[in-house]
């Protein structure tokens, strides 16, 4: 079980980066590809994001970059369907992601 | 002011927000309209009169409703109008202390919550004034200006309130605390129980926010005995409104109690929550963007500084993210809907008492809303600004975002918004000038002697009434009749409760005969007809007057109107223009005051809604002075084998009653030969309040104005008196047994007396009053001590203060 664990963390420790664009990708899908609002599906990309971003020691700071893709996604929304479900659920995430990067910095050590 | 002494962008900026909006109306025009209606503006001596100053309603059946938060708005035009007789002034000043007001103050608190840094003085500034236009540039400020309700003023109230809390709180100054009493108590009806809502939305939390800033960021110590003191002072100034509708809403079965407590209402307010939940839409709050659609896209920019801000926010400055999370917090309570969890949430909430005021959910909280973006904004943009070493890049950007500003909100700065046209086919618009011939038919209508009732046709939906200026413009807004005349009418189906769907059934079918019975039961003694084919024939076609409801009903041209009215009135008393007013037939009319002949007992049918009630007990019988009594009532005053009869006659020897009119809430009813028990008629909305007291005065003929019913019923001449020797002269008296008032003819109050109520006396005089006058008596007591106090103490503050820092 302990070879077992070391293993997977070797495994998310060596491709971080496809990890987090899985994830981030994860994001994109939820908003573009699924047509109805739902908690489980929307908390469980959360839930990854801040156990992830806890995992790799990134800061509150990225969050806040991956923030910006629901707002480029609203913005070309509104230019290719302006009554799309699509941007209501980007404007969820918006909301949820700054929620998430705000409280990452309130509890990170050196807040001023 | 130093706010704006060595900022000529500034200076220049709130001038043109002063001056701009005495370009929305033409001199002589006047927006008046709306659920709210502003005839404040036009005629404030009369509102103050009629509207303010009586805990009874100058609307239909005379609800009891106070308005008493008014005063001091309404009682400053009256002086303004001394100096300034025009209304369009007024209004214009109004709308510009809205915007300067609004524009200076979000400028101020930005620039007071921005870290202090040296040297970044200018971005500080720049920040700031980008803030103070994104708040005015918002869909929440500039979409409502058009039929702004009373509470619209939180538009500049909700940030230079808290920007002088903030500085109260910062610097312990007591001039601060001076001046938010000062404010609070001229714009008082947003401190009423009427602006609960937003007043609820956001004084708390800003607040709490304010707590916050100055304990935890600027690291100051609350002074919460200087707190307790304004909060003190608050409610003794504002005793005048808040005693009366803190009282309201203790009383089981007001209005306001059922709607804070009533557990079946609150599951009403949450299917009501649930109906609009797909209103609102999320993004469309982030963007806040822009009515010109080519431009709109840009609006993507506002979110993007938001989050840039955050980014950028190196130093974790606190600040940023105190004001993230309030914004946060606020974004939530405006859309209802992040995530599901958060809308189940939000339902929850509706079981916290009070919170039910809350259900039209985004319209209350988009005022608050939109005031922190407005901040987060301005720290955001500071945060990037703060990066920007370039001089020509700062303005550059500022005047980029200024253009956008002005370009995007281009159909508000010209008036478009605030002038729309009402019918764009008629080219009728919003502003109207008023039409003399009307003011002549108003002023008629004051002197009329009798203060009976009064039915305005043509008949709307609801409650509004449609008067075309001498412009291009009409008012549609609450009947003003009854506001500006003191004679109380109905102008609507809502307003006819309980005969409003009987009254449109019976016009329908053209029952005359009944239709005089029914206006003698709502002591409708005038038929106010405006004649003018513009506001019903060839305009307005839809609201008020929607073909799916009145027009199905009434009359559906003007002529036919005519024919209506010749059937149900009896006389013409009056014609100036369009406006025309009619007398009912004396033989129909029951008077303010009347003592029935003839009862009908009736049972109640649950399923029947409010609009509806009349058909459980009225079914068109022509029988002269009848009142109609509920079973379980007639059961209490007398027994249960005469309520079994279903009519009753009374005794022969109904006493004669002479009455007159005190004020709106006093009346004295003087009682010749009452030999037996009798029942007394107030056509006025029952209400627990009404109570009768035998007066030790003996009852003397006076001057009468009108007779009925041979003599048997008199009017007296009628005042209107708000305080005299005589006010409180009931203290000391005992009413009449409450079990002995009944509700009559569905509406109004009744009294079964006996001659063992009256002493055994055969003449008296009865004082009919509504008590709850009483309150705002002694409320406004306690109001005008506060405020001697208050101006006092502002004499020492300002004059003889040693103090001479200028504290903005």
């Amino acid at each position: 079980m302990k070879i077992y664990s070391h293993n997977v963390i070797f495994f998310l420790k060596k491709y971080k980066y496809v990890v987090l664009t899985l994830i981030i990708m994860a994001v994109a899908g939820d908003i573009l590809l699924i047509e109805n609002k739902s908690d489980l599906i929307t908390f469980f990309i959360l839930s990854l994001i801040i156990l992830f971003f806890r995992f790799y020691k990134i800061g509150s700071k990225k969050i806040f970059i991956v923030s910006i893709f629901p707002i480029v996604i609203i913005f070309f929304s509104f230019i290719i369907a302006p009554k799309s479900f699509a941007i209501e659920k980007a404007s969820t995430w918006l909301f949820l992601l700054i929620g998430t990067g705000i409280l990452q910095e309130i509890l990170g050590k050196d807040t001023k | 002011m130093s706010l704006v002494k060595n900022n000529k962008t500034l200076l220049v900026i709130s001038l043109l927000l002063i001056i701009m909006p005495f370009f929305w109306l033409k001199p002589g025009e006047m927006d008046l309209g709306g659920d709210g209606g502003r005839l404040y503006f036009y005629d404030p001596v009369n509102q103050i009169k009629n509207l303010a100053l009586y805990y009874v309603s100058p609307f239909n059946r005379g609800t009891t409703d106070s308005s008493f938060s008014y005063i001091p708005f309404i009682g400053m035009l009256v002086v303004a109008k001394q100096v300034i007789s025009s209304s369009y002034i007024l209004i214009s000043l109004h709308n510009s202390i809205k915007l300067a007001v609004g524009f200076l103050a979000i400028f101020a608190i930005v620039r007071e919550i921005i870290p202090k840094e040296k040297n970044n003085v200018y971005k500080t500034k720049i920040a700031s004034i980008i803030a103070g236009l994104f708040y005015l540039s918002t869909p929440a400020m500039i979409e409502n200006y058009i039929k702004a309700i009373p509470s619209h003023s939180q538009v500049f109230l909700n940030p230079l309130m808290f920007y002088l809390f903030l500085r109260f709180s910062l610097t312990g100054n007591m001039k601060y605390m001076w001046s938010i009493l000062v404010i609070s108590l001229i714009f008082a009806t947003n401190f009423s129980w009427q602006s609960a809502p937003p007043f609820f939305a956001f004084y708390p939390i800003a607040f709490i926010f304010i707590l916050l800033y100055v304990r935890v960021i600027r690291q100051i110590r609350t002074d919460w005995r200087k707190l307790f003191t304004l909060l003190v002072l608050f409610f003794g100034l504002h005793s005048f409104h808040l005693v009366p509708g803190v009282i309201d809403m203790l009383i089981p079965g007001s209005h306001t109690n059922a709607r804070v407590f009533d557990a079946n209402s609150i599951k009403d307010q949450i299917g009501y929550f649930y109906a609009i939940l797909h209103i609102p839409n999320s993004s469309f709050y982030l963007l806040s963007y822009s009515l010109n659609k080519l431009i709109g896209q840009v609006s993507f920019v506002f979110p993007l500084i938001l989050v840039f801000g955050l980014l950028i926010n190196k130093k974790r400055d606190k600040t940023i993210l105190l004001i993230a999370i309030f914004f946060l917090l606020v974004f939530f309570f405006a859309t209802g809907k992040i995530t599901n969890i958060g809308t189940k949430l939000y339902e929850f909430l509706f079981y916290i008492p009070g919170f039910s005021m809350f259900r039209n959910f985004y319209g209350q909280w988009q005022f608050v809303y939109y005031f922190f973006y407005s901040l987060f904004l301005g720290v955001a943009f500071y945060s990037i600004l703060s990066r920007i070493r370039s001089r020509i890049i700062l303005n550059i950007t500022f005047f980029a975002i200024a253009s956008y500003f002005v370009i995007s909100s281009w159909k508000f700065i010209n008036g478009s918004l605030v002038n729309p046209f009402r019918e764009e086919k008629n080219n009728i618009k919003v502003a109207i000038v008023m039409d003399p011939k009307y003011e002549q038919t108003l002023n008629f209508i004051r002197l009329l002697p009798s203060d009976g009732k009064i039915l305005v046709l043509p008949f709307t939906d609801s409650y509004m009434q449609v008067i075309h200026g001498v412009n291009n413009g009409a008012f549609v807004g609450h009947s003003t009749i009854g506001q500006l005349t003191g004679k109380k009418d109905f102008a609507g189906y809502q307003e006819m409760v309980p005969y409003s769907s009987i009254f449109w059934e019976l016009s329908k079918k053209r029952d005359y005969g009944s239709i005089r019975k029914i206006l003698g039961l709502l002591n409708i003694k005038y038929i106010f007809h405006n004649s003018d084919v513009r506001i019903y024939d060839t305009s307005f076609l839809e609201n008020p007057y929607s073909p799916n409801y009145v027009r199905k009903y009434m009359p559906s041209t003007q002529l036919e109107y005519k024919e209506y009215i010749k059937n149900i009135s009896d006389e013409k008393v009056y014609e100036n223009s369009f406006y025309s007013i009619y007398k009912i037939n004396e033989k129909d009319y029951l008077p303010h005051f009347y003592t029935p002949e003839k009862i009908f007992v009736y049972e109640d049918d649950p399923k029947l809604n409010i609009y509806s009630k009349a058909d459980a007990f009225f079914k068109g019988n022509t029988l002269k002075r009848p009142v109609f009594i509920e079973n379980k009532d007639c059961k209490i005053l007398l027994n249960e084998k005469m309520c079994n009869k279903r009519d009753i006659v009374m005794q022969d020897n109904i006493p004669e009653i002479e009455f007159e009119k005190i004020n709106p809430t006093k009346y004295r009813v003087k009682v010749f030969n009452a030999k037996y028990p009798y029942m007394l008629i107030l056509s006025e909305s029952f209400h627990n309040n009404w109570k009768i007291y035998l007066s030790d005065k003996k009852p003397e003929k006076g001057d009468v104005v009108s007779t009925y019913f041979d003599r048997k019923i008199q009017e007296g001449k009628h005042k209107n008196i708000f305080l005299d020797e005589k006010t409180f002269e009931t203290l000391r008296m005992k009413s009449l047994p409450d079990n002995a008032h009944f509700v009559a003819n569905g509406y109004a109050n009744g009294w079964y007396i006996t001659p063992r109520d009256v002493q055994e006396k055969g003449s008296y005089e009865l004082i009919v009053e509504m008590t709850g006058q009483r309150i705002f008596y002694i409320g406004l007591a306690t109001s005008s001590i506060v405020f001697v106090a208050l101006m006092l103490w502002g004499i020492r503050l300002f004059f003889f203060s040693h103090n001479k820092t200028n504290y903005f």
